[in-house]
């Protein structure tokens, strides 16, 4: 398997609920990522807001979405492309 | 996602360029790591549990910068070793490590997932399979096997491997695993945080475990089934003898005999509607064959 990573940018707002930052970037610029996650965490921190800042690389953001689909997707949407069973 | 079983790849020695400075005022605007001692790690995270100063989310920051090469050489060997994709977690977020030491009162030295990768695996067998050969590549490492035990519901396999003196995590899932994981994640954020860790609204905590009993129910169901392929020599019976024997009479269907048969019945009509959507013919032919 061929690793061309990208790393992603993710940050999650728990006030409003909601996605607010999703970014792509090269994996030769990875410090510029951490350095803009940091920045991101650091201005939370000052303002006191919930921000969950984090940084994941993966070889696509197919790969990133379907790992980590807790932050792209709601519950029905996950739950229909999951197999259920009876209940015992 | 086709749910063929792992091969393992040939092993070679793990390489990791660590890149440790003594000290550095602008390490984290040129993001290099620092490398603290054990017990200043540690007086960071008392400081930490009480204030945010500044300075210490600077060496929070320097601190988790120093996982940086070995989280990333690690998840590139684990996608050689195994040949699945490797999503890498360089550096787990200051929210959650400050949560995580005023919720679990855990010294931020010994926390086990500062950094590390998640794999989704097709099936139990491949989990223990993934198991097996982490294991080998990095020596010491220590198994946390959730999946007959789960952790409020969250079923997985966390290996803590030490690797160059860091402890990185990584996480092997199944589908289904990832599924509700990500599930009880999302419903976390938007209902009550609480939830993940057991608390929260208690119907809905109910309602998630519930729901992970089945999803690992669905798992073990497509475990036998891939035993039963596995096995040339198999009699068209053994798959349905086998979910008999994992579903016992006292367990299932209230002690009655036709409810038990109609529930392992339905079992295998999901296992096998699961196996066609993955396009895996040869388990769904497996599957088929208890009813003829």
């Amino acid at each position: 398997m061929t690793h061309t990573p990208k790393v992603f940018l993710i940050v999650y707002d728990r006030a409003s609920k909601k996605l607010v930052t999703f970014r792509e970037f090269d994996y030769a610029s990875r410090d510029e990522a951490q350095k803009e996650r940091f920045k991101i965490e650091l201005e939370a921190a000052h303002s006191g807001s919930k921000i969950e800042a984090v940084i994941l690389v993966a070889n696509s953001e197919e790969e990133l979405k379907s790992s980590h689909s807790g932050y792209f997707q709601n519950v029905t949407t996950i739950v229909t492309s999951t197999s259920s069973t009876p209940t015992i | 996602m086709c749910r063929r079983p792992l091969k393992a790849r040939s092993c070679r020695s793990l390489k990791h360029n660590v890149n440790l400075l003594p000290d550095s005022s602008t390490a984290v605007e040129n993001c290099v790591s620092v490398a603290y001692s054990k017990s200043q790690i540690e007086k960071l995270g008392e400081r930490l549990r009480v204030s945010q100063k500044e300075s210490d989310l600077r060496m929070l920051e320097e601190h988790r910068l120093s996982f940086g090469e070995i989280s990333h050489s690690t998840a590139k060997r684990v996608m050689e070793l195994l040949n699945v994709p490797a999503v890498e977690r360089p550096a787990k977020q200051t929210l959650s490590i400050i949560e995580k030491l005023n919720r679990e009162k855990t010294n931020l030295a010994r926390m086990q997932d500062l950094a590390g990768c998640r794999i989704v695996v097709p099936s139990l067998s491949d989990q223990d399979f993934a198991i097996r050969v982490l294991s080998a590549e990095f020596s010491d490492t220590k198994v946390d096997d959730k999946r007959d035990n789960p952790r409020h519901g969250y079923r997985s396999v966390h290996l803590i491997s030490k690797i160059d003196g860091k402890l990185i995590e990584l996480q092997i899932r199944t589908p289904s695993q990832n599924a509700w994981a990500n599930i009880a994640e999302r419903t976390s954020r938007v209902v009550d945080p609480a939830i993940k860790y057991g608390g929260g609204p208690a119907d809905i905590q109910r309602k998630l475990k519930v729901f992970s009993d089945s999803l690992h129910t669905l798992d073990l169901v497509y475990q036998v089934a891939t035993a039963a392929l596995l096995a040339k020599d198999t009699p068209p019976t053994a798959l349905t003898s086998a979910l008999l024997a994992l579903f016992p009479q006292d367990q299932v269907g209230g002690g009655e005999p036709t409810k038990r048969k109609n529930y392992i019945d339905e079992l295998q009509d999901l296992a096998l509607s699961r196996a066609i959507a993955d396009g895996d013919e040869l388990v769904a032919e497996v599957i088929r064959i208890k009813g003829s």
